[in-house]
């Protein structure tokens, strides 16, 4: 049985764009067109608003926590062309802003911890950009994708560092090559690998028919496998696989009624959520024959009587 | 994966559907946990007038979970142990034969179940509240049912069944689930009075008694009839009392055991013939006695489920058969009853030996798969489980794992039975990634939560985790400001992270300057070769420690070290003020400790770095090294 723990009156003045959890799920924060970025403290059933951060001037895209051994960082970014990291000392402050694109920043993801404070942000100008925290000089270092997808990028997602090069030990492979996946409006899915000092575009995967709107590379279970999620405007999601990282094979996980706006994968990356326009979110799973099964529908309006279905799996 | 997932129902009586006609958007929170909100991907032009509040909401949504109920915390902490017996006396069974052990582990679980089934009842006999009273009974029907189904399982796997003869262990397991006019019997026997036949349930108990192969009950009740000094009753008596019934240790085969049982019924036959029989009940009984499948028809009725005939069937009709025969019994048995319950269904797919259905039904028990899970793995481990695909692979240790893996996780969500579920985790190599990412993102609160979370990781060699949430803590303490830097430093230590206890080492120093005393002086003076880690930590540690050997009025060696902490140049800026004013007191000891070559040297570093000092110190300081050197110059510092 499912339940909803508790709601959360955002009291945002505008639509809502995207919604992260923290680290541990005990913090949520919320960006919206009202320019605003919110952060609220959410314990067994209770919530309150933390902060209400104020620095875009524009609608803010998306919002992704880093990890807590680096303290309470916070990214965001914005149609006004900047990312802005957001750090908790006492209270929350500009720590830095990042104003290398020239479009707006669809899309902002940290890095696996394992290689250190790095941020990655993609824009409609069309290029990729991460950024990357100099503990020693305490600055941060540029690098910059131009031309990573044509009219421009709408997500990326980073590889995790334990999937990274699946022949290698995961306990040794911290030296293994860093990888970042991106979708974009030239219906193109890309792969980007980190050699020497650039990145170079390892791959591309082409399915989609329509803008891909969401790229998510999967958690590791350490298993010889990888796996990333996409979806577009096509109404499609693919579950692309690898065993080595370098050759993948997409599915087709389901074609949908409408646009796919989001995949998101659970902590420990066997159950997928996909979230868009027809109001529904599902949640889906792979059975042992690797066909992917619905296993639940949250929709929308089910107020009226209680909606119980049985799925197999 | 193979199995089924539980259905969800989703009540959303208070979703506030307006604010999602934009879209909706999902996020994973830890475990089955996750967020829903409100999505929207245009860029909206709303006016000056209508940017107001609006009405989005965002929907924290979970599983909800049936062991999280204290009073099945019980069951989930001691299943757990027998859990790991079973899989201890697996690995050992690679090599002997456990049978018996695992006989002796599934009849723990089955002692636990009933443990919870007893404090179920007197819970649900307690509760006044009509609401709780009446989850108390909905997890009572689910437990009946685990048990009933646990026993027949242990019986047709695991069990040691002499000859493989099932019939006394089938019934066994009828009576003991299905009691049916137990009570009644008792009553009649107690008052032993002729002419029991008025009690309105006489001929009811009598039959019951029958099918379920209580035969001296059965004669007890008989002789109680009023009539029972007739022909009739005499006739069924003797047929009931001379009844060939086959023991392993009886000294003949099931093959002659065979041919005389049968050749009894056929006595029974030709008994119930001849028309003796005149009380109408009293035939009824002949009839059940002699297998006839319309006399089974025609008691059916009087039984809450078909399976409650399953071992009068056997008993009356096939006594001989085999544990691994019993599908015939039960398709027969099926065929008189149309109600098909959840329950019917797996003991019918139990009596075909269909373990996979057997597995694929009891996922939809709402208990968060502890049967299933249990079950499922001790069955795997008695060897007794084959599971193929669609493909014909064998998938049976795919799905055991899967079914583990899912309780396992289920558990780490609970803030205390998380170090339950690692055991159940850890012990997969899929697992324990599993565990690793769950166990990082454990909410910790306290400093001893994170010591439990880090010395559990440890049990498992999930290292990763332990540096993990050791630089989380030490993160923690440093922004908690100057006092906190001994916390930081600690948990630093413990990550063995250099940039870690490289922040904490310099906020430490930092500290220090500023008037604090040194932290965690004791820890960093035990800490030996972990200093290494890194090179402020190291100097924080060496100049810790002169300390110590000032304090302790080890001036020689006091001023030696401070000596090589100034030489080596490791110090950070900010540090060197507090580093050269040390050696003032040494400088003027009433014995000089510093010899003329390191006064010079201090010299040359307090010339190429006198921007740190203010002027006034500095000339101090240099008039401190003057006098030493001029002490100095001709009789030197000894070696001691």
């Amino acid at each position: 049985m499912i339940s909803v723990l508790n709601t959360i009156d955002t009291g945002h003045e505008d639509m809502i764009h995207d919604a992260e959890l923290d680290y541990y799920g005990l913090r949520l924060a919320t960006c919206s067109s009202d320019n605003s970025v919110k952060i609220y403290d959410i314990k067994s059933g209770t919530q309150t608003l933390a902060a209400d951060l104020k620095g875009h001037f524009g609608p803010v895209w998306q919002v992704a926590w880093a990890h807590p051994k680096f303290g309470n960082l916070l990214a965001s970014c914005s149609y006004d062309r900047k990312v802005i990291i957001w750090k908790e000392s006492g209270e929350w402050t500009k720590l830095y802003e990042y104003s290398g694109h020239e479009s707006s920043v669809n899309s902002v993801a940290w890095a696996p911890e394992e290689y250190g404070l790095i941020l990655a942000c993609c824009s409609s100008d069309g290029s990729i950009s991460t950024i990357t925290y100099n503990q020693d000089g305490g600055n941060w270092d540029v690098k910059k994708i131009p031309g990573a997808h044509a009219i421009g990028v709408n997500s990326i997602s980073w590889c995790p560092a334990i999937s990274a090069d699946l022949h290698l030990d995961p306990l040794t492979n911290k030296d293994a090559p860093k990888r970042i996946v991106s979708g974009g409006c030239d219906n193109l899915i890309k792969i980007w690998k980190e050699q020497g000092d650039q990145w170079i575009e390892e791959n591309r995967l082409e399915m989609h028919m329509d803008w891909v709107r969401d790229v998510a590379w999967a958690p590791s279970l350490g298993l010889q496998r990888s796996m990333i999620a996409s979806c577009s405007q096509d109404k499609r999601v693919v579950i692309w696989s690898s065993d080595d990282n370098v050759s993948w094979s997409p599915t087709i996980l389901n074609t949908f009624d409408d646009v796919i706006w989001s995949v998101s994968w659970s902590l420990t990356g066997n159950i997928l959520a996909v979230s868009g326009g027809d109001n529904k979110v599902s949640l889906w799973r792979e059975n042992a024959d690797g066909q992917w099964l619905c296993i639940s529908e949250v929709a929308k309006g089910l107020g009226q009587a209680p909606n119980e279905e049985r799925s197999t799996l | 994966m193979i199995g089924i997932f539980k259905f969800i129902r989703v009540n959303f009586q208070e979703l506030p559907d307006k604010c999602f006609k934009k879209g909706i958007g999902c996020v994973w929170r830890r475990g089955n946990q996750f967020t829903v909100f409100p999505r929207s991907q245009s860029v909206n032009k709303t006016t000056d007038e209508s940017r107001n509040k609006t009405d989005d909401k965002i929907l924290n949504i979970r599983q909800e979970v049936v062991l999280f109920t204290p009073i099945l915390r019980k069951l989930v902490n001691e299943a757990n142990g027998t859990y790991l017996s079973v899989q201890k006396i697996s690995e050992t069974s690679k090599t002997t034969d456990n049978q018996v052990d695992f006989l002796k582990l599934s009849r723990q679980y089955r002692s636990i179940i009933r443990v919870c089934i007893e404090s179920l009842q007197e819970a649900a006999s307690k509760e006044k509240d009509g609401i709780d009273k009446n989850t108390y009974l909905s997890y009572l029907t689910i437990f009946y049912s685990i048990e009933c189904i646990w026993h027949l399982c242990e019986i047709l796997y695991i069990d040691i069944i002499p000859g493989e003869v099932v019939l006394p262990f089938l019934l066994e397991w009828v009576r003991f689930h299905f009691p049916c006019h137990e009570q009644t019997a008792a009553q009649l026997l107690e008052s032993c009075e002729v002419g029991s036949e008025d009690h309105k349930d006489y001929w009811d108990t009598v039959i019951v008694m029958i099918v379920q192969g209580r035969i001296d009950v059965a004669r007890a009740l008989l002789k109680l009839h009023s009539a029972a000094d007739s022909n009739e009753f005499k006739l069924v008596d003797n047929s009931l009392r001379s009844m060939p019934v086959y023991s392993v240790y009886g000294g003949i085969s099931t093959g002659e055991f065979t041919i005389s049982w049968k050749h009894w019924q056929a006595e029974c036959r030709s008994k119930l013939n001849s028309k003796v029989l005149q009380d109408p009940q009293l035939e009824l009984v002949m009839r059940l006695m002699c297998g006839e499948r319309s006399a089974f028809e025609c008691v059916s009725v009087k039984f809450s489920s078909w399976f409650d005939l399953v071992g009068g069937w056997v008993l009356w009709t096939a006594p001989w058969t085999r544990r691994g025969e019993l599908g015939a019994a039960g398709a027969a048995c099926a065929a008189f009853t149309h109600t098909r319950g959840p329950l019917e269904q797996i003991v019918r797919a139990l009596l075909d030996g269909d373990l996979h259905q057997v597995i694929r039904e009891i996922q939809q028990i709402s208990d968060n798969n502890w049967f299933a899970a249990h079950l499922t793995d001790m069955l795997y481990h008695c060897g007794k489980l084959r599971i193929l695909d669609i493909h014909q692979a064998d998938v049976t240790s795919r799905l055991r794992d899967s079914l583990i893996l899912e309780y396992g996780s289920l558990l780490m969500e609970h803030k205390s039975l998380w170090s339950v579920g690692l055991s159940y985790l850890c012990g997969t190599p899929e697992g324990v990634r599993r565990a690793e990412l769950m166990l990082e993102r454990m909410p910790i609160q306290t400093e001893a939560k994170a010591m439990r979370v880090a010395a559990e990781a440890k049990k498992y060699g999930l290292l990763g985790v332990v540096q993990s949430v050791s630089a989380c803590m030490s993160t923690r303490h440093l922004s908690g400001g100057a006092e906190r830097t001994g916390g930081a430093l600690a948990w630093g230590a413990r990550a063995r992270s250099g940039p870690q206890c490289s922040r904490a080492a310099h906020a430490a120093l930092r500290a220090h300057c500023a008037g604090l005393p040194l932290p965690a002086a004791d820890l960093l003076l035990t800490a030996g070769p972990a200093l290494l880690v890194d090179d402020t930590l190291l100097l924080l540690g060496k100049y810790c420690d002169f300390h110590r050997l000032y304090k302790s009025r080890e001036f020689r060696k006091a001023a030696k070290l401070l000596v090589s902490l100034i030489t080596s140049n490791i110090a950070p800026e900010y540090f060197w003020s507090t580093l050269l004013l040390d050696t003032l007191p040494l400088l003027e000891t009433e014995e000089p400790v510093i010899s003329s070559e390191d006064t010079y040297d201090i010299m040359l570093c307090l010339e190429l770095r006198s921007t740190c000092l203010s002027k006034e110190k500095a000339d101090l300081l240099r008039l401190a090294l003057a006098r030493n050197l001029a002490r100095t110059v001709l009789v030197d510092v000894g070696d001691e």
